[in-house]
């Protein structure tokens, strides 16, 4: 019997703001069953991931992107080093560039990655969708770039409110006057520092289109899912599978401009009149991604066997009418979870999935007062 | 109401034997009373409104005022962008 594919996944917090590693690593359990090993890239000793059962075989703490690509290296292939890593599959946008640079030296060291161009990541960032949206045909809400307070009100009195302020990478709030647009502003150009861009505010409904690329413009499996439920934060906490031939031909248009390479998620909006907005295309799986081997079309899958080099067929059938709704509950650790990942940045003993073991009985909590834990 | 007057619908439109209605192309769904569900099927066969009223006639004889509700109906059914009424019906 073969050994397993080994295939290390980040994003591993299923919080307010859900990041897609759980999601993908359940369509690859699916798909792959015993013949897959998944250990959890992680950052935080609290990312929920690493205390749901089921999910994960091994998981290890990594430093943040923003180490630069010597640390980030080093770490990655003391983890290989270990559990021999056949593949990594990057959940967030900020790892992508560092991933990039880093590839080659991946690859010579055995693990693969199935990434973007460079130049394809440069043209889905946000502040260059009115150019993508003129290459691929489709409209996209007015954008200005906000520099600073003056471009703000600049931007107010230009696209009117309620006006969508954005960070360059992730989140964005809806501004429904002057005072709204100025805390959105502080907010987060404190947390993802400048510059933000304002956009027009278009009402309609959100659909999303989760897709792989293999780099030459097709696209290898695409689902279309209409959100049902949105959060605070404008996240699907619910949605439903869909077929509009229009959604997905959009969406198809834009993954073909960019020669697109791996997975992606193309966020669009059909206003009243029916005509469709780009709004933002994500170099990564949705959180959502689930839906799509739920739906009959794992599109996870497809991304192992094109990083393996493999050709699969395209697909493009799933059953529409299929929903999640996101269920929140409380994955239990204990003060001896935290000393393992912090004293080792490692997490062996990763909970089993529920029913296949008996249950363990935890001893009690060894009595270290809080101020000498490492957190 | 002109004899030649259909509502074609979405061909995609899914309903069920109970009047849930699913729209796969936007994943709305609906649901149709029995009288709605009736008139719905009708619609799908591809009856003219007028035989529609008169198949409705004959099913709820103790209804009145039924034209006028089937117009309601497929007004519902256009702005909702499951119908298209015409003379010829382009699908929707």
């Amino acid at each position: 019997m073969s050994a397993p594919l080994v295939v290390a996944v980040s994003g591993l917090h299923l919080g307010e703001n859900a990041q897609p590693g759980p999601g993908i690593i359940r369509s690859l359990r699916e798909a792959f069953g015993s013949r897959i090993r998944v250990v959890g890239l992680a950052y935080d000793a609290f990312d929920s991931a690493l205390y749901a059962p089921g999910l994960l075989d091994d998981a290890y703490l990594v430093p943040y992107p923003s180490v630069g690509p010597e640390a980030y290296l080093a770490r990655l292939l003391e983890i290989h080093a270990e559990c021999r890593i056949d593949l990594v599959i990057p959940c967030l946008d900020v790892e992508l560039p560092l991933l990039d640079r880093l590839a080659g030296e991946l690859e010579r060291a055995g693990i693969r990655c199935y990434l973007p161009t460079r130049e394809a990541l440069m043209a889905r960032r946000k502040a260059r969708l009115p150019e993508l949206g003129h290459t691929a045909s489709v409209a996209v809400p007015e954008t200005r770039v906000v520099t600073d307070r003056g471009a703000l009100s600049d931007a107010a009195s230009a696209l009117g409110y309620p006006l969508v302020i954005k960070a360059l990478f992730y989140e964005s709030e809806v501004a429904r006057g002057p005072d709204e647009a100025e805390s959105a502003f502080a907010r987060l150009s404190a947390v993802w520092g400048l510059p933000l861009l304002a956009q027009r505010f278009i009402t309609g409904e959100e659909y999303d289109v989760a897709a792989v690329g293999d780099g030459t413009g097709d696209v290898l499996g695409a689902v279309a899912m209409r959100k049902t439920i949105i959060t605070r934060l404008g996240k699907a906490w619910g949605a439903m599978t869909v077929d509009d031939p229009a959604i997905l031909a959009v969406a198809r248009r834009v993954i073909q401009s960019l020669r697109w390479r791996g997975p992606c998620e193309v966020e669009l909006l059909q206003d009243r009149s029916g005509m469709i907005h780009l709004i933002e295309v994500n170099p990564r799986f949705p959180a959502w991604i689930y839906l799509s081997a739920a739906a009959g079309n794992n599109l996870p899958e497809r991304l192992v066997q094109l990083a393996l080099g493999q050709r699969p067929a395209r697909a493009d059938v799933y059953r529409t009418g299929v929903f999640y709704v996101r269920h929140a509950i409380e994955a239990i650790g204990t003060v001896a979870d935290l000393d393992e990942i912090y004293s080792h940045g490692r997490r062996s003993t990763a909970p089993p999935a529920s029913g296949s073991e008996p249950p363990v009985v935890l001893p009690p909590p060894p009595a270290i007062p809080v101020d000498m834990l490492r957190i | 109401m002109p004899r030649d007057v259909t509502a074609r619908l979405s061909p995609a439109l899914a309903v069920s034997e109970t009047g849930f209605v699913f729209d796969p192309r936007t994943g709305h769904s609906f649901t149709v009373n029995p009288t709605g569900l009736f008139a719905l099927r009708a619609l799908q066969a591809g009856r003219p409104l007028s035989e529609v009223v008169t198949q409705l006639a004959q099913e709820y004889p103790e209804m009145s005022s039924l034209e006028e509700d089937l117009q309601g109906f497929v007004r519902q059914l256009t702005a909702l962008g499951l119908a298209v009424v015409g003379a010829e019906g382009n699908s929707p």
